[in-house]
């Protein structure tokens, strides 16, 4: 009897420390895999990455501490003012042209039929690979390509050159690339942001009398914040370390000339075997990207609050 | 009801973290290498070959080889009982990552195919590469090879590798755009200027050059400094001996920057050979008549319809300077043995068998290369021809710029090269700019 009374306070006792072991491991549970593979494969290589940044190494014998000396020598090299350069421009022309684009088109989009249609149409670049676009954009700019024989065709000859091997003519034709592969993204977010605002202040602007730009500039313009800040901040992030589109279309040549940050990381780690020096360039790109992004994001959730 | 909602719970929770753990174990137990192979679309599947036959590895990055290479692999096992499959990476960089990587491991691969001279002096001078000595010692007393091209291996008096492929560089042209309007491939300079001038009155462009890809640009800079200065000063100037900014370089540039404003050459963003081919076209259809590039560069002729001897010949680029030796550019791929490798013995015994007459002879009818093995004929008549040339004339054989001098100096060099393909008037400062390289690579060796 007595021990049936023991087995009986002990049956009623597990299954709520069982229970409350279980709501406290499992949050863990499902989240550990996230969290694996975001250590493993983010967190990981970013610190190695930042290790190896101090070091002088080929890849096949080991690192040798070095010191800043490989921070120095970025200083030094004239090909990483051309790439600091040149990465400036492309985040200022992504923010003109992508972003600027993708909102006029947003605009122009939700207020016509067929929004569906236009929807797909725009966003298809997107759908196809960077390194696909890069390729059939290098074809049609080729000294051979179809760029230069429909200039001659229609009368325009003096204009046809060989557009990816004349600075600053190259980075002018992949910002061009560029722009036709993303813009579509941007519309869509843009889009997303439009269809969510209230309509109740738009009737009232017009009841006031506002015109069609007002309405924009002072009320769809502000109400898009949020999703404009989301917007600005991948359209930067990304223009930081475009690579791929400039890798197929010019391998950053001639002569460097349009290599960004991250041309210029892949070129000394894995062309030139160089993997301290490219480390030391991914880790300062990693650190100018996230301070843009702390001191902007800061700044629109400040000016918010 | 609640009973069946927390089941359901259990159920994904133990089949997330059940397909993680198998996704995990599956890529920590995968073979480094070999993944990295197929994720670029290429790997090629072992060839078929009996079932007690050891199959080894040989990584390379000519996948349009792939297929020949395998037949050989074959070949090999057929022959002594261990052969081959080959996994081409379809780019070089890509490749040249994953063999480096490899190298120091239990994984690196039994076999691969790398750059010869200073390009192979890093992986020699890390341990990756088996002394392959031994197997030239037998081939050279027997006669069928000659000791140049082991030099191009050779380090610390000890040989490393086998000859993949050797290429001459020669002038292929157009035979049929030559016999229609008359023409013979020149002799001396004077012939080789003249026939520009009469091809580019008949509105072809003489010569082809192109920057895409970036490495062609050393091809006509090395022809103008053999052309103008020979070999010898080509020789100090790779070791360093001579400087960039030496009158006999700079008399080079000045030649190379007057063909281009004579306008003897191609636009230098149509590309031959890397990625896209725009060139091939344009010399099939005699918009262009030379190309200068390597021997190897017959099997992208020959594999665009061309015959060789028919449609296409080849002769060696005369001396400017006539009081010259006669001397040519050559390239060796070098196949290498790994150190490291799982199956070393069998990949030495692979590569005896690759320097072979019977394999030489296999190869070089695959591929229509020069067999350096001087048993195996050459089967393309062009090919043949230069080796003949080469005999008659007692040719000094130099080797390429791209292996013949630090690879730092001449991955500068090549951006150079570049910049006064498109602004010749810089000639100069292009000079200056490789020589301050130069002086930096020299001093920290």
């Amino acid at each position: 009897m007595n021990t049936e009374t023991e087995t009986a306070v002990i049956y009623r006792q597990s299954p709520a420390k069982l229970h409350s072991f279980r709501n406290w491991v499992e949050p863990y549970l499902y989240l550990f895999p996230a969290v694996l593979f975001v250590g493993v494969f983010l967190l990981y290589p970013a610190v190695y990455t930042f290790y190896i940044s101090f070091t002088k190494w080929d890849g096949l014998n080991p690192p040798q501490f070095i010191g800043l000396q490989n921070y120095f020598q970025i200083v030094k090299e004239p090909v990483f003012q051309t790439s600091l350069r040149n990465t400036l421009i492309w985040v200022v022309a992504t923010l003109l042209f992508p972003v600027m684009l993708g909102l006029m088109l947003a605009v122009f989009v939700n207020r016509i039929p067929l929004q569906g249609f236009y929807k797909s149409v725009f966003y298809l670049p997107y759908a196809i690979s960077a390194t696909s676009g890069a390729v059939i954009w290098g074809f049609m700019l080729s000294p051979v390509g179809v760029v230069n024989a429909f200039l001659r065709e229609v009368g325009l000859g003096g204009l046809a050159r060989s557009w990816l091997i004349i600075p600053p003519w190259n980075t002018i034709v992949m910002l061009i690339a560029f722009t036709w592969q993303t813009t579509g993204t941007n519309m869509i977010l843009f889009l997303v942001g439009l269809q969510s605002i209230p309509t109740d202040p738009i009737e009232a602007a017009k009841l006031d009398g506002a015109n069609a730009f007002q309405i924009f500039r002072h009320i769809t313009l502000p109400l898009l914040k949020p999703i404009t800040t989301v917007v600005i901040t991948l359209a930067v992030v990304n223009s930081f370390k475009v690579f791929d589109l400039i890798w197929v279309m010019t391998q950053g040549g001639p002569y460097r000339s349009s290599e960004t940050l991250a041309v210029t990381m892949y070129r000394e780690s894995f062309v030139q075997f160089r993997l301290g020096f490219g480390a030391s360039i991914a880790s300062l790109l990693s650190i100018i990207v996230i301070l843009f992004s702390v001191v902007y994001l800061r700044s629109i959730f400040r000016q918010e609050s | 009801m609640q009973r069946n909602k927390v089941g359901v719970k259990r159920i994904l929770l133990l089949t997330i973290v059940a397909a993680f753990l198998i996704f995990a174990f599956a890529a920590c137990t995968a073979p480094a290498a070999a993944p990295a192979a197929q994720d670029q679309g290429t790997a090629a599947e072992p060839a078929a070959a009996p079932a007690e036959v050891k199959m080894l590895e040989l990584y390379h990055d000519k996948a349009s080889w792939a297929d020949n290479t395998d037949i050989m692999g074959q070949a090999a096992a057929e022959a002594i009982g261990v052969g081959f499959a080959s996994v081409p990476f379809p780019d070089t960089t890509t490749y040249q990552s994953t063999v480096r990587a490899a190298l120091g491991t239990d994984k690196a691969p039994d076999m691969f195919t790398w750059w010869s001279g200073y390009r192979m002096e890093d992986i020699v001078n890390s341990g990756g590469a088996e002394d392959l000595s031994a197997i030239w010692d037998k081939y050279l007393a027997s006669g069928e090879y000659t000791p140049g091209i082991a030099s191009a291996y050779t380090f610390d008096g000890k040989v490393y590798a086998v000859p993949f492929n050797v290429a001459y560089w020669v002038v292929y042209y157009n035979k049929s755009l030559f016999e229609e309007n008359g023409l013979q491939p020149p002799t001396t300079w004077d012939e080789f200027m003249a026939l520009n001038d009469t091809l580019l009155e008949k509105g072809v462009t003489p010569l082809a050059m192109t920057l895409d890809g970036r490495w062609p640009t050393f091809i006509i800079f090395e022809e103008m400094i053999l052309r103008t200065a020979g070999p010898d000063f080509y020789d100090k100037l790779m070791s360093g001996e001579a400087k960039y900014t030496d009158p006999e370089v700079v008399k080079a540039m000045e030649v190379w920057k007057g063909m281009i404003e004579k306008g003897y050459f191609t636009d230098p963003g149509i590309s031959f050979g890397t990625g896209d081919n725009a060139m091939l076209p344009l010399f099939q259809n005699g918009q262009v008549a030379m190309i200068p590039i390597g021997d190897w560069y017959s099997a992208t002729l020959t594999g665009a319809g061309m015959e060789p001897g028919v449609d296409y010949g080849a002769f060696i680029m005369p001396n400017e300077n006539p009081d010259l030796p006669a001397a040519l550019f050559f390239e060796t791929g070098p196949l290498l043995v790994s150190a490291n490798g799982p199956n070393k013995e069998d990949a030495i015994k692979i590569a005896d068998w690759w320097m072979s007459e019977p394999a030489q002879k296999e190869w070089s009818s695959l591929m229509g290369f020069t067999s350096p093995n001087a048993k195996a004929e050459t089967v393309n008549p062009v090919s043949s021809e230069v080796v003949q040339w080469i005999g008659d004339n007692e040719a000094i054989a130099v080797q390429r710029y791209w292996e013949a001098t630090p690879p730092d100096i001449v991955e500068t060099a090549v951006d150079e090269f570049a910049r006064f393909m498109l602004n010749p008037d810089q000639y100069m400062e292009v000079l200056n700019s490789i020589q301050q390289k130069a002086d930096s690579v020299w001093a920290d060796r």
